[in-house]
């Protein structure tokens, strides 16, 4: 009985798999195949890897200059600005990947064949992640070059903290796609996961100005309001968004804390995860037709 | 008319400054505070708005509960006391609450804050009790005894000085003289005391806490209620202040015990080790003031609480390993046109201006600092690299290869493209 029952299991696995998991990794082959042969992605590395040269010059004429320099880490900003850099751009992508071929008919056309909204969207999901990898790898190739160029150490830490951003970077492609499929078109969806972006770093950038201005602790001022307001809405949009997970990940690694560094790349995970759900759940929602 | 106009108007505008700069007083009870730092005890007040009162966990520091005059002062935006307009002491008991319940209950008792080596050097010692009344008598009979001993020096310099006119004189007419012996100037009196005050000595572990005085009426006394957070470090490490012989008025900082040090190849570096503690920023702002503005809950900063240069620093590089210890050096600005200075190892009898080790970078560096049984102290680990200073063409090379990839890829893509085209129309 227990042979007959494995065998009807592993019979209902493989059809399983015929009818969705092939089509899926065909999606993704394809997928992969049409971004590695695209300049963008290329280009997105070129920028990474041109904003750490930037900065390890002025690192280098700083040592020139006072004849010392006294660093955590040279790489830290670089790779600050890398990681979000790509992922930005990787949701991007991956929106503007679901909008066009909504718009265009090819979701459609899918769907009459063995492919769900979620399976659409996983292979979407898959194929972004697998090319942040890519990615990833092109950008620490580039960063090897400059240490070797530069004789600025490139720590184990970085290189940890490269390897562990693909949990931020899984949850901007996931949310590139929950934008993709609640909007319709692809200008506003592109303006959209843009603009989502910005808006956090922006946030980000405003609360670090803020938090340096002093206010005393028992006036009522403006600066206190407005920091008050910056903590309060960045508090809420580094977990709603996936941004602030990038910079979460980021400073606790750099810093040294691996326990922590995991932690954030599994709550990343689990927000993509969820997120990938909604996003299927919308496309579903606001339907496959253009 | 516009004259008397103008007059007027001056007249209003000078009374309306002359306003200004009296601030108002009011009669409240404050806190005043000498809280433990390692720069030394440092006073603050605590007045109303009540605000948090940190101190050092595991540390010394006193409380006074006082009513005095409070005025705001714009130029700092500081809530200040004129203490010599009012400095009533009030009685009662310090009450410690923690999560609604009492923790400590606290007595008034006298205390003296003593700087051995002076009140700008770092080291302050708190007595309390009766010690601290005893160590305040000695400080009055030492600083007594000194003033006498100083006046006894002055009146025999003026005596020696006569004598050596007299001798002068005597000289000039032929007449040989022998000198009195020059006399002795007594020792630097360094010792400094505050005087006898009274307040509660608070030394809490970690945690957050309720403080109020509770008066001999048994009712707890207005406006004395406050939050105080002990608070403590996070890390401790072996900090590093690292003098370069180019620019020594410059130092720079190595305390987070990861960082690396970049330095030129030939550059000579003094290094001064201390023992440093990492501190929440916006906990040790307070701390030292009550009423500052700066610091951030997120941040952290490293202070200094002793410094470990009688120790020997370990260096490990491509020549062997080699220990060097501690020196103090004197800074001496070059005579001639040719501005600058350059550091020595001071003359016998010369005083020093910094202590450090000295380090000349040839290439990447290990260093450590070594404790008395020869074992490298914990968080004093450091490397030192020479970067590659030369032309700078690599750092625009570099981004261009992904980029020149990509572009391989897109023209093979387009190539394969084409020859599918060509064979489908062939």
């Amino acid at each position: 009985m227990g042979v007959v029952a494995g065998v009807r299991d592993a019979t209902r696995i493989r059809s399983a798999w015929i009818l969705s998991g092939r089509p899926t990794a065909a999606m993704i082959r394809l997928d992969l195949f049409s971004t590695f042969t695209a300049l963008a992605p290329y280009a997105v590395v070129a920028v990474a890897a041109a904003l750490a040269g930037f900065v390890l010059q002025n690192d280098l004429h700083r040592v020139q200059e006072d004849g010392l320099l006294v660093i955590g880490d040279p790489f830290a900003v670089s790779l600050y600005g890398g990681v979000l850099l790509l992922s930005v751009y990787l949701a991007a992508s991956a929106a503007m990947a679901v909008a066009r071929e909504r718009e265009q008919g090819t979701v459609e056309l899918l769907s009459y064949g063995p492919v769900s909204a979620f399976s659409y969207l996983l292979a979407k999901f898959t194929s972004h992640v697998l090319q942040y990898m890519f990615l990833v790898v092109l950008l620490l190739g580039s960063y090897l070059l400059l240490a070797v160029a530069t004789g600025l150490h490139l720590r184990g830490t970085t290189l940890l903290a490269m390897a562990l951003s693909i949990g931020p970077a899984a949850a901007a492609a996931a949310l590139g796609l929950l934008v993709a499929a609640l909007m319709r078109r692809v200008r506003p969806t592109i303006l959209a996961v843009l603009g989502l972006a910005l808006g956090t770093v922006g946030l980000q950038v405003a609360r670090e100005v803020l938090v340096r201005l002093p206010a005393p602790e028992f006036h009522v001022n403006p600066v206190q309001v407005l920091r008050w307001a910056a903590v309060a809405v960045s508090s809420i949009t580094q977990w709603l968004l996936p941004f602030g997970y990038v910079d979460r990940e980021l400073s606790v690694m750099l810093r040294g804390d691996l326990a922590g560094a995991l932690s954030v790349t599994v709550a990343a995970c689990v927000y993509a995860a969820v997120v990938l759900a909604l996003a299927a759940a919308g496309l579903d929602r606001t339907g496959i037709r253009r | 008319m516009n004259r008397a106009v103008i007059a007027t108007l001056f007249l209003l505008l000078s009374a309306g400054t002359a306003r200004a700069q009296v601030p108002v007083k009011e009669r409240q009870f404050v806190y005043g505070i000498n809280a433990f730092a390692w720069e030394g005890y440092v006073g603050s007040l605590s007045a109303r708005p009540p605000h948090t009162i940190y101190v050092l966990a595991g540390h010394r520091s006193i409380v006074s509960a006082r009513e005095t005059l409070v005025y705001f002062w714009p130029i700092t935006g500081e809530y200040r006391a004129d203490w010599s307009g009012l400095n009533a002491s009030v009685d009662g008991t310090l009450e410690v609450l923690q999560a609604g319940r009492a923790v400590t209950v606290l007595l008034r008792q006298p205390y003296v804050i003593q700087y051995p080596n002076g009140p700008d050097s770092g080291l302050a010692v708190l007595y309390v009790g009766e010690e601290a009344a005893r160590r305040y008598r000695a400080f009055v009979e030492a600083r007594d005894q000194y003033r006498d001993a100083l006046a006894r020096y002055l009146e025999a310099r003026r005596r020696y000085l006569e004598a050596l006119d007299r001798a002068a004189a005597a000289r000039q007419r032929g007449v040989t003289v022998t000198l009195p012996p020059a006399p002795e100037e007594p020792g630097q009196f360094r010792l400094f005391s505050s005087d006898v005050h009274d307040g509660f000595l608070i030394n809490l572990p970690q945690g957050h806490y309720a403080i109020r005085v509770r008066g001999p009426d048994g009712r707890v006394v207005a406006g004395s209620q406050r939050t105080l957070v002990a608070f403590t470090h996070r890390r401790e490490a072996v900090g590093f202040t690292i003098v370069p012989q180019t620019r020594w008025t410059v130092p720079e900082r190595a305390d987070e015990p990861g960082s690396t040090i970049y330095a030129r190849r030939d550059q000579v570096l003094y290094f001064q080790p201390y023992a440093a503690r990492e501190y929440n920023d916006l906990a040790y702002a307070r701390l030292v003031n009550p009423q500052s503005a700066e610091g951030r809950s997120d941040g952290w900063r490293w202070e200094y609480s002793q410094s470990l240069v009688e120790d020997r620093l370990q260096l490990a590089g491509a020549s062997g390993v080699q220990t060097v210890t501690g020196r103090p050096y004197r800074v001496e600005q070059k005579t001639g046109e040719a501005l600058g200075y350059e550091v020595i190892e001071p003359p016998a009898g010369q005083t020093s201006d910094f202590s450090g080790f000295k380090v000349q970078v040839q290439g990447t560096l290990n260093l450590a600092l070594l404790d008395a049984a020869g074992r490298p102290v914990p968080g004093s680990e450091r490397i030192v690299r020479v970067p590659r200073l030369g032309t700078a063409w690599p750092l625009g090379v570099i981004p261009l290869l992904p980029l020149t990839l990509g572009a391989a890829v897109v023209a093979w893509r387009r190539e394969q493209l084409g020859r599918t085209q060509r064979t489908r129309e062939a």
